[in-house]
């Protein structure tokens, strides 16, 4: 069952024989599901042909694993005397095993994995040490993390979910006769000597069977020790199911029955197995590599003649460590002696032949590893790919943690319809989450990712309004309280700069930020001096001891953690004296070899040049809606668009300047912090919490004075000081009335070529009076609207979709109170504003968490992310506490809702009671409902009074209902 | 005696308690208005065919019930009289119905079926309330009601899922397939109505002696973050059983309650459907292990909530040496792969 006798067709390696095993492990609906999975995430928005999927990607790797290890056999020399060669030959059983890792070593990722894993970053306080902090707009654990990600586990052993787990189950049987057939006295098998005797061992004496156990253990063992130090532990915590619990109590696991663990991990782990798959020069390295190049149509060819010099080595031969050995410290050497060697893959640098150095092998790693880069560059870092993940991202985050599908969701793994579980499926399954009939009304948040997402499907990305490449940005940010040292600098800053841009603590400010940037675009407040002063007002007041929570739709901040592709993964190099990767030989002083020193230098310079390249790549992206760069319906109802071109340039200038202000902001405050707190411990814990409302209000002070420290003029002619690289002039577009002429800049397919409004307009007139389009029609038209053809139809529908709610309350109060005679100026009505919503009443204050005397009460819910809370929603979630009886229920609750009442921010609260008054008084002539009006409400009245009064002690227990009955 | 009854029916928070406090010597003429009611909704529903689904606007037309209105209310859902009959108010915030106030629909067919399922059993609700105000008139016992209303509020309840879910269509489709959770889950989708109803439906009195040969339990998980809540649990036969218990108190029971062996529980909440046997632990103490079929059925993803049937297949067995009983200390000794319950003795960490 082991003969490769089945063919697939590759498009970069052509035929390609697997075996029976491999055969039906891509037969499974787990490894089918990697076909529908594509490899690059977005990136096909910009190289269309670049949407291999990873199941081809995954067969690509097994064939290229097979591949080294030929190369292995071939190259290394079994010469008994040269101890650095380890004197080993794969068996057959371990190649079996190591090409079903490769096979395998991907099947953990779910759509976008990359794009909407938590990523990590570092916070280096000196040189060498570093706090790793979680990207804050990261959605789900990372696909290897076994700590929280139970996938490969369930993938590998359940049996019930998984067919796969039953096939590795099925083919254990011939597996483990083939590695116990492996004659272990032999040398060319001596690594294994020690792990048949303890396998008979687990079968005989421990009632573990090999014959269905065994390549299961191994395969997870593989895919799950990845580096060294993570082989220190022979036991590893993982968890092991998504249900809650199994979350919160991790298991132990490791290889064989538990009293055997240890001892078989000492026996069976060699880094080799790992290095072939995915670490170092790997098979996944290679045949991504070859097949990235091909599908994203670059000209450009691998030269893999460097695998003449693959090899198996023993770093811990005494070849290596003469000096040492030979010096002070003989007892290590010894202990290191006893302990069986550990062989690795590298790339043989030295020639012992000739005794030379082959140094032309250090420039062909750099070049390979330069392509890597440069499929970085011009791929994933691509500004639409990084639009698209920060628009995807954002759309998640709007969702919140009770909408976004959870991690099980996105595999559905023991489904029938598993192997579907598709990019495009999970992209839809975001848009009709919203239709859960049972659930909560789709809060406005929501309708916003609904519509990030719709954008995201017919490829209508944001433009990037802000784009500071690291090379300039890590000249300007320069962190204090880093010991930086100086050729490591631009990685310390940029990383600090990502982790802080990117962090829970630092974003509560960004996204404040992009909200006022936001308001400010679409015309809801008309100058920058409006809204900083807008931005002040709404943080000076005492009252308000939780600033508004906003997270806006159309503008993000984004960013990544700044990478180093040459350490990881990192290339291992067999040198005269020494194995070790290609990264830490760039630190090493030189030696006194002869031609050391200069292939040391070259390597120190090669990593020069890499570090400038990757310092090039990193970037900090502000996106925004392309709707945003056209002047916007309201401007354009406003009849603003005679100038509009010109006035919208200035104030996309001055959102560029906001955004380089607040950054300028988080770089003193970091500082700042960074200079008091020496310890590193306080600086992960500061910038993974939350930013108390008072630093945020300190923060916002400190923007509005840096940005109204800059001359109007400056800001006119460099708003970001020469940071950003995106010329707005590029992006900004105009409407008008006539239609967009052909060779307007504007990409926005649907903006583009619109549908006029009237016939909707006039078809909304028809309606009955009430519905919301007529109740929009007229207010457009009692604010001097009267050309239906200023809107285009998609924009008559989301003014519509607008339409609602607290909005339609707003404007048809504006209605009344000016009978029916607006202008211009009320038109910002039919747009939630969290600027202006605090200049009618003060900004709400965060519920208070109040427990009703009943059994099952719900807790109320907390009125985010928006926070912007009426008493429209007060009511609603009154109504959906009210079961049953709301008269008695009105009754037992009086005390419970006077405090609820009491935690809304003054202004509101006499609003609250009189709403209540008056659907009291409209239900009171119900039937059975046992409201009544002259009892509930001074009984309300009076416990709010006593609230405010401070005697927070509950009235006496109220009387039994007199029974009397309003209704009847 | 009337302040009495009140009190005992504040306390009635399940329905269970109902049930039971329906036993109890109450206001003599309540009782009368409740059985009154009771027949007019099963003559009604025994006289519709069992191949549409039940036509409850008619019901609604025959006792004045002719329109609903949608409007700001601070109840779900309302009734009002009119001069010649009755008029339905719905909430129009943020229970599925997103209709501008003061939107007025007449009832019909199209009307109630279009509804989204949880304002349908406001209406059926309501309708309920018609009826007893109707009857009541008629009767002459109007302060019969106003004296009762706690009580009323659960007759109506108990009305509403009768007439969505008529007994002559229950007993005919369903047959000895109560505790299948495919079957119920099939049965909410065909008749539109959630599963929380459906399983109080089949704690009404007026099913108590049909499927009796059915032994099991029929329960409503809903998860909420961390959390997994019993939403609505139905159990019938089972005596000795922990079940019993687990029915009273669903509102404070927790997933170890259903007694299955770990694994099972386990795999609940992230399996979209489980069918298989099993066996479930009857009385712990008494070492009592019955076989049973589990069936589950993932009815809304988000948030998650899952229908779990476990039907008896047996009598109950004492097994002294049984697996559940064993099984948890095999693993911690035996390692290996069983890695569920078995860390305690590995020493690690």
């Amino acid at each position: 069952v082991f003969a490769d006798e089945h063919k697939f067709q590759d498009d970069v390696w052509g035929q390609i024989k697997l075996n029976t095993l491999e055969r039906d492990v891509i037969d499974t609906p787990e490894f089918q599901r990697l076909f529908r999975t594509s490899q690059l995430g977005f990136v096909d928005f910009v190289y269309q042909t670049a949407n291999h999927s990873r199941g081809a990607h995954s067969i690509g790797a097994c064939h290229v694993a097979n591949d080294l290890m030929n190369h292995l056999a071939k190259h290394t020399v079994h010469d008994r005397t040269d101890q650095r060669y380890a004197p080993i030959n794969i068996s057959k059983a371990e190649q079996v095993l190591i090409r079903l890792g490769a096979l395998l070593h991907d099947i953990t990722h779910v759509p976008f994995s990359h794009d909407v894993e938590r990523k990590t970053h570092r916070v280096y306080y000196n040189k060498k040490d570093f706090v790793k902090v979680q990207s804050h707009y990261g959605h789900y654990d990372k696909h290897d993390e076994y700590a929280s990600n139970p996938l490969l586990y369930l993938v590998i052993f359940d049996t019930n979910r998984s067919i796969l787990a039953r096939v590795l189950r099925a083919y254990s049987e011939p597996f483990s006769k083939m590695l116990f057939a492996v004659d272990s006295s032999l040398s060319e098998y001596s690594h294994l000597k020690n792990v048949l005797p303890l396998l008979t061992s687990a079968r005989e004496r421990h009632r573990w069977d090999p014959g269905k156990e065994l390549l299961p253990a191994l395969l997870f063992h593989l895919l799950t020790y990845e580096t060294e130090k993570e082989a220190k532990d022979a036991v590893r915590s993982i968890v092991t199911d998504y249900y809650p619990e199994a979350a919160r109590k991790l298991s132990p696991w490791g290889l064989g029955p538990a009293a055997l663990q240890q001892q078989l991990h000492e026996a069976w782990y060699q880094p080799f197995r790992h290095d072939i798959i995915g670490n170092t020069l790997s098979a996944d390295l290679i045949d991504y590599l070859k097949r990235d190049i091909r599908r994203l149509g670059m000209e450009r060819e691998i030269d893999l003649h460097l695998l003449n010099y693959y090899v198996l080595v023993n770093p811990g031969a005494p070849d290596f460590h003469k000096e040492e050995a030979a010096g002070k410290d003989g007892a290590l050497h010894a202990a290191a002696q006893t302990k069986p060697p550990r062989y690795r893959c590298a790339i043989e640098v030295q020639d012992h032949k000739r005794g030379t150095s082959r140094v032309v092998l250090i420039n062909e790693i750099f070049r390979l590893l330069d392509l890597r880069h440069e499929i970085h560059e011009k791929a994933v870092m691509h500004r639409v790919v990084q639009s698209a993940n920060a628009m995807f991202s954002r759309a998640l985050m709007l969702m919140g943690d009770e909408r976004k599908p959870t991690p099980q969701s996105l595999v559905n793994l023991g489904d029938r319809l598993h192997a579907l579980q598709s990019e495009d499926l999970f992209l839809q399954s975001l848009l009709t989450n919203d239709n859960d009939e049972n659930g909560p009304a789709v809060s406005e948040s929501c309708k916003e990712a609904d519509r990030i997402i719709s954008k995201l499907v017919e490829r209508r990305v944001y433009r990037p309004l802000v784009i500071i490449p690291g090379d300039r940005a890590a000249e300007y940010f320069n962190f204090a309280g880093n010991k930086d040292g100086p050729e490591t600098e631009t990685e310390y800053r940029l990383r600090t700069l990502g982790a802080v841009v990117d962090s829970p603590y630092y974003s509560r400010f960004l996204l404040f930020v992009s909200t006022c940037i936001e308001e400010y675009l679409m015309g809801l407040v008309d100058t920058d001096g409006d809204v900083l002063q807008c931005a002040e007002r709404l943080l000076a007041d005492v009252e308000a001891k939780a600033p508004a929570d906003c997270v806006p739709s159309r503008v993000i901040i984004w960013t990544s953690p700044y990478k180093q592709l040459y350490k990881d993964p990192a290339v291992v190099v067999a040198l005269k004296k020494s194995v070790e990767p290609i990264d830490e030989l760039g630190r090493r002083p030189a030696g006194n070899e002869p031609g050391d020193a200069a292939l040391l230098k070259l390597v120190k310079a090669s990593i020069d040049d890499a570090d400038a390249k990757y310092a090039a790549l990193w970037k900090l992206y502000v996106f925004v809606s392309d709707g945003l760069y056209y002047t916007g319906i309201l401007n354009k109802l406003r009849l603003a668009t005679t100038d509009g071109q010109a006035k919208h340039v200035t104030r996309l200038k001055n959102a560029e300047a906001l955004v380089v202000a607040a950054l300028e902001v988080i770089r003193e405050d970091w500082s700042k912090f960074c200079r008091d707190q020496a310890e590193s411990t306080e600086r992960g814990k500061c910038l993974v919490g939350t930013m108390a409302p008072e630093r945020l209000a300190a923060l916002v002070g400190l923007w509005i004075s840096l940005y109204k420290a800059r001359e109007t003029d400056s800001r006119e002619k460099n708003p970001t000081l020469g940071l950003s690289e995106v010329d707005v002039k590029h992006y900004v577009h105009e409407w008008n009335t006539t239609g967009c002429p052909v060779e307007d800049k504007c990409r926005d397919i649907r903006y583009k070529y619109p549908i006029s409004a009237a016939g909707v307009w006039a078809a909304a007139k028809q309606r009955a009076a009430g519905m919301p389009e007529r109740k929009l029609v007229e207010f457009l038209e009692a604010c001097g609207i009267t050309d239906p053809a200023i809107l285009s139809t998609a924009e008559f529908e989301q003014l519509v979709g607008q339409y609602t709610g607290a909005t339609a309350n707003r404007c048809d109060a504006a209605m009344r109170e000016h009978d029916g005679k607006l202008n211009h100026s009320h038109l910002h009505l039919l747009w939630q504003s969290a600027l202006r919503a605090h200049q009618a009443v003060a900004p709400p204050v965060k519920p208070v968490k109040t427990k009703l005397p009943r059994k099952d009460a719900v807790p109320v819910p907390a009125f985010g992310p928006k926070s912007r809370i009426d008493t429209e929603q007060f009511l609603l979630t009154l109504s959906k506490r009210m079961k049953g009886n709301v008269g008695d229920e009105l009754q037992k609750n009086t005390v419970a809702l006077a405090e609820i009442i009491h935690s809304y921010p003054p202004a509101m609260q006499s609003v609250c009671i009189e709403d209540i008054q008056n659907l009291v008084t409209k239900e009171s002539k119900f039937v059975h409902n046992n409201m009544k009006l002259d009892e509930h409400i001074p009984r309300l009245r009076q416990a709010w009074d006593r609230i405010r009064d401070g005697k927070n002690e509950p009235p006496a227990d109220p009387e039994e209902g007199s029974g009397e009955d309003s209704g009847e | 005696v009337i302040a009495e009854s009140e009190r005992e029916g504040h306390a009635a928070s399940t329905w269970q308690d109902v049930v039971i406090g329906m036993q109890r010597k109450s206001v003599p003429l309540f009782p009368q208005l409740r059985d009154r009611a009771w027949r007019i909704v099963s003559d009604w529903g025994a006289a519709i065919s069992d191949d549409t689904l039940p036509p409850v606007h008619d019901l609604a037309v025959q006792y004045g019930v002719r329109a609903i209105r949608f409007e700001r209310l601070l109840s779900t859902a309302a009734i009002s009289r009119t001069a010649d009959g009755f008029l339905v108010h719905l909430n129009n915030m943020g229970h599925g119905t997103e209709k501008p106030d003061g939107t007025m629909v007449d009832i019909n067919a199209d009307t109630v079926w279009s509804l989204p399922r949880q304002m349908r059993f406001s209406v059926a609700h309501e309708i309920a309330h018609a009826i007893f105000c109707t009857e009541a008139k008629n009767a002459g016992k109007a302060s019969a009601l106003s004296k009762n209303l706690p009580k009323l509020e659960k007759a109506c309840n108990q009305l509403a899922g009768a007439m969505l879910l008529p007994k002559t269509h229950l007993v005919a489709k369903i047959g000895d397939q109560l505790f299948d959770a495919e079957v119920a889950k099939s049965f909410v989708g065909k008749y539109r109505v959630s599963a929380q109803v459906f399983i109080h439906r089949m704690r009404s009195p007026d099913l108590g002696e049909s499927f009796s040969g059915s032994e099991g339990l029929l329960a409503l998980l809903s998860r909420n973050g961390n959390d997994v809540q019993f939403e609505a649990v139905h159990t019938r036969g089972g005596s000795g059983s922990r079940w019993k218990k687990l029915a009273k108190d669903f509102k404070s029971a927790s997933l170890r309650d259903l007694f299955l062996a770990g694994h099972l529980t386990d795999r609940l909440l992230t399996e979209p459907r489980i069918r298989e046997l099993c066996d479930v632990v009857w009385h712990p103490a008494a070492r009592q292990i019955i076989p049973c079929e589990i069936t589950t059925q993932q009815v809304c993803t988000n948030p998650l909530k899952i229908l779990v049937g476990i039907r008896v297949r047996g009598s109950p067995t004492v097994r002294p040496d049984s697996d559940l009983f064993a099984s948890e200390k095999d693993e911690a000794s035996d390692g290996g792969c069983g890695l569920v319950g078995g860390s305690q003795d590995s020493g690690i960490r």
